[in-house]
């Protein structure tokens, strides 16, 4: 009888035990990377010999909980984390193209659109040269073009400061995680891989794991003790994140093709191979082709303002003079230094056409005094106040400590357009020099004209004569004094001239005559503007300005597309790998309530039996009675 | 196998997510009637439709290039008509002027009208366009196309020659420049100081046909009307030519206006079927849409309320 009672109590303990275990499951039935528990009763090991105060050996023990297990699944988590890798480096890459992607801008507002407002407004310039209307809306376009340029370099920089300041962030989050399970390591070394406090531990691990795996592919690998060791990246011959009870910190670092990931960035600094998968792979990914847009953007709009200024330096504006540059192609930026202890700010000018230095300037304050100088040292001008250098004026506010120091670092490219202050009758739409033929020429020749500033093969007059003295002969006359300048051969060579060049093909008449005449002021000659208009046919490095400027849109527009086609594939087997693992893992709360009624029942049975030991003993100490 | 509450849960609740993205982007497209909103959408596409944006955009500056050019050339035809008219009147009172049995106060009354039409023959010859620019001038239209000189000589003040305007096809030239249409013609004379070459324009045949009708040798007046009359013809001639230059220029024009609206109604057409949203699938697509977020999220609710649970008392 007492055996039967044990027996009774053994099944209570046991199905309390796993009545325990499956409220565990339904008040965890929620929590993200909890682990089904599941108790695994078996029989307890048989008693001794019969004896009349102890269970006989023909009967049975009762029951007796096992260890809490763990329905886990290594290959299946892994599979699951895996794909959350995946889907990591997707979204990620797709976030942030799509931000720079937008920094190009859509429909009338992006850089498209500007480019080729730019390339119209010349054309139709190219139609009324001498209206002021067509000059004012070629101006406009060319600064809405500058001020389009600077917002893409802002917008770009600004999604680069971004990007560059979340993969530390993501950073720092592997690296705190990978301490946590160099911590759980620790903690399962002393309570071994089983029971519930080892039970607590592998769902933190699991956890971590998870979490790790979202931000970087990782492998890792199960020793018997429950501890892991994490590789970064796919396979065995990543570096090694954790090993033990010790974690290897990771970080970034600018590289030439955009960020790098560095292992052990404080320590010995190694630059690795980025993981496959994995959020921060997805970010430095769309890091690099951020960087190749800004490289592509700055060259595209340094080679159109450096075309658009050549164009224009060849020209006459409306008033006469030689054509200036439309554009300057290089801005200043002041960057306080990390150590300055003072409150003073610089603001800084840059005069028009100002020869700034690509060096930059750099400003400092010894405590009385600034001093200016280029980045090199050179030139150095002080004061106690605004300086200027090279055009360059920097203006600090009050505040400063001896020794604060600002630089002024140079912004090329797209960053560093800008319209120059100009009025519209300061386009260079005409062609510096006009040629025309005397209407009663006879002969076949040919004159044609370019600028060429370097040419200075004549004296330098407003205009000059050219008289056909024979089938290949012609004489350069001075019409003011009807002086021969020089002789010139009707060879199709060119002959320099004072600022110009010419050519004179085909058989002379004696007595034909051409002219070339200065333009003046007020000009109706469109042959500037129509050539710079031509430049938009010309191709360069990828073709025309248009098409590299395509180029670029379409290269971030399909990675974006191919990369979002992805992502949702990616979300799929994701969602399908972790209900695979789930299915092993996850709590049913139905199974759950089933398993309790069950249980809840077998425990009741249990105890009806010591029940009725009870009773059968009261029957036995009735009868000695 | 069992199935995960939680699993269960939030893959349906992501599967009514993913709808609800895509009706809200089907709804985008059907009111903006765009089918790509941003490049990835469509990555060919889109750079299609940039190229087709452009050459639109392009067409729209050529069509209002053409209309200006139009305008100077029209203009530059009204004027040389006006040469033209002056010329014949000049023409019957030089054939009236050879006539024997007027006298000299006749040829006077006649000199006097040659005068009148030289003057109006100048005042034609610096007609301007609409913005104020000289239409004969070539390259120099802010100033008068022809002055007369101390010497009582009218000259060409232009330079160069009439700016061209850019087509797809080649360039069109948007005037006709002074020494083509008024200079070069057979007979004249020398201008007062004789110099190098015989300058043989309109306004000169003119001046030689009131000085030789003032002449009193009717031998000298005889030859020099007859070289003043090859002058005029001449002058007619080359007036009526430039007057079909002109002609064939705007019906050049004309055609690239025809051409360019043409190409325009295609491009258009291209640019909606590769951007346009595509309502009959649109609409179609996003009631398949709407019923089935509504069967997921009423299945979604039936299966949610049943739970063993609920019926464990």
């Amino acid at each position: 009888m007492t055996d039967l009672l044990s027996i009774g109590a053994s099944g209570v303990l046991a199905y309390r035990n796993a009545l325990s275990v499956v409220g565990d499951n339904v008040a965890n039935a929620n929590t993200p990377g909890y682990v089904r528990r599941t108790l695994v009763l078996k029989t307890a090991p048989a008693g001794g010999v019969g004896d009349p105060l102890f269970r006989g050996i023909g009967s049975g023990t009762g029951a007796q909980a096992g260890t809490v297990a763990r329905a886990y699944d290594a290959l299946r988590t892994q599979a699951a984390r895996n794909a959350d890798s995946d889907v990591g480096r997707l979204t990620t890459r797709a976030d942030w193209l799509t931000r720079v992607q937008g920094t190009l801008g859509v429909g009338d507002a992006s850089l498209t659109t500007r480019v080729s407002g730019f390339f119209d407004a010349a054309r139709a310039l190219s139609a009324s040269p001498v209206s002021p209307a067509a000059r004012t809306l070629f101006l406009d376009s060319a600064d809405g073009l500058a001020t389009q340029f600077q917002a893409t370099a802002a917008g770009l920089k600004g999604v680069a400061a971004d990007l560059h300041s979340t993969a530390t962030t993501m950073t720092a989050q592997v690296n705190g995680l990978t301490v946590t399970l160099a911590d759980v390591n620790l903690q399962l070394k002393r309570t071994g891989a089983s029971g519930e406090a080892a039970n607590a531990l592998l769902d933190t691990r699991d956890r971590t794991l998870g979490a790790l795996s979202a931000l970087v592919r990782i492998t890792a690998t199960e020793s018997v003790d429950g501890s892991v060791a994490v590789r970064l990246g796919e396979g065995d011959g990543g570096p090694l994140l954790v090993s033990g009870t010790t974690a290897t910190r990771i970080g970034v670092q600018s590289g030439a093709t955009g960020l790098d990931l560095v292992i052990d960035p404080t320590g010995a600094a190694q630059v690795t191979r980025l993981p496959a998968s994995g959020s921060l792979a997805g970010l430095i990914e769309a890091g690099r082709q951020l960087a190749a847009t800004t490289l592509s953007v700055d060259a595209l709009a340094t080679r159109l303002a450096d075309a658009v200024n050549a164009q224009q330096t060849l020209g006459v504006d409306g008033n006469g003079v030689d054509g200036t540059p439309l554009f300057t192609t290089r801005g200043l930026e002041a960057v306080s230094a990390l150590g300055n202890a003072g409150s003073a700010t610089l603001g800084e000018s840059v005069a028009d056409a100002a020869p700034v230095s690509a060096l930059g300037y750099v400003m400092r304050f010894d405590g009385s005094a600034w001093s200016l100088a280029r980045g090199d040292g050179s030139g150095t001008v002080s004061g106690a106040g605004t300086l200027s250098l090279d055009g360059v004026t920097a203006t600090p506010s009050s505040g400063a400590r001896a020794g604060d120091t600002f630089t002024l670092n140079t912004v090329d490219g797209a960053g560093g357009v800008s319209l120059r202050r100009m009025v519209p009758a300061q386009i260079a739409a005409a062609d510096r020099w006009l040629s025309d033929a005397g209407a009663a020429n006879a002969g076949t020749v040919k004159l044609s004209t370019a600028t060429d500033p370097a040419a200075a093969g004549l004296p330098a007059l407003a205009a000059y004569r050219i008289d056909i003295t024979g089938p290949a002969t012609a004489n350069i006359v001075d019409p003011a004094t009807e002086t021969v300048l020089s002789t010139a051969a009707v060879d199709g060579s060119n002959i320099a001239g004072a600022g110009f060049h010419f050519s004179l093909s085909g058989t002379g008449v004696t007595g034909d005559s051409f002219r070339i005449t200065r333009a003046g002021a007020g000009s109706g000659d469109n042959g500037n503007i129509a050539a710079f208009a031509g430049f938009r046919a010309q191709a360069g490095t990828g073709g025309t300005i248009e098409t590299s400027l395509d180029g670029i849109v379409a290269g971030i527009a399909s990675t974006l597309s191919d990369t979002n086609a992805l992502a949702q594939g990616a979300t799929a087997v994701q969602a399908d790998a972790a209900r695979a693992a789930d299915a092993v893992s996850g709590v049913d709360l139905d199974q759950q309530a089933a398993e309790l009624q069950a249980l809840q029942a077998a425990y009741k049975a249990s105890s009806q039996v010591i029940q009725t030991a009870r009773d059968m003993f009261n029957t036995l100490l009735m009868a000695v009675h | 196998m069992q199935v995960n509450t939680r699993a269960t849960h939030a893959a349906t609740v992501t599967q009514m997510t993913v709808l609800q993205t895509d009706i809200a982007r089907l709804q985008t497209e059907i009111s903006t009637n765009k089918r790509i909103a941003l490049p990835s959408d469509d990555p060919v596409g889109s750079a299609r439709a940039t190229q087709l944006t452009r050459l639109l955009a392009l067409h729209t500056v050529d069509k209002a290039n053409i209309d200006r050019a139009t305008t100077r050339l029209t203009a530059a035809d009204t004027a040389l008509g006006g040469v033209g008219t002056v010329l014949q009147r000049a023409k019957e009172l030089a054939l009236n002027g050879a006539t024997g049995s007027l006298n000299a106060s006749d040829r006077a009354t006649i000199a006097g009208e040659v005068q009148q039409l030289g003057e109006q023959l100048l005042g034609l010859a610096n007609t301007r366009d609409s913005d104020g620019a000289s239409l004969f001038a070539g390259a120099r239209t802010g100033g008068t196309a022809y002055a007369v000189d101390a010497y009582g000589a009218t000259i060409w003040q232009g330079a160069g020659s009439a700016a061209r305007i850019m087509l797809d096809s080649g360039s069109v030239a948007t005037g006709l420049d002074g020494p083509a249409v008024f200079a070069g013609l057979d007979g004249g004379t020398a201008p007062p100081p004789v110099s190098t070459p015989i300058v043989t324009d309109v306004f000169a045949v003119l001046k030689g046909l009131q000085t030789a009708l003032s002449e009193p040798d009717a031998a000298v007046r005889s030859a020099a009307m007859a070289s003043a009359l090859t002058g005029i013809d001449s002058g007619i001639g080359r007036s009526a030519d430039s007057r079909a230059t002109i002609g064939a220029k705007l019906a050049r024009l004309g055609s690239e206006t025809t051409r360019l609206d043409t190409v325009d109604l295609a491009l258009h057409d291209d640019l909606s079927t590769t951007q346009d949203t595509d309502m009959t699938t649109a609409i179609a697509q996003l009631q398949r849409l709407t019923t089935v977020l509504q069967a997921t999220q009423l299945s979604f609710v039936k299966i949610g309320s049943l739970s063993l649970w609920s019926e464990l008392r």
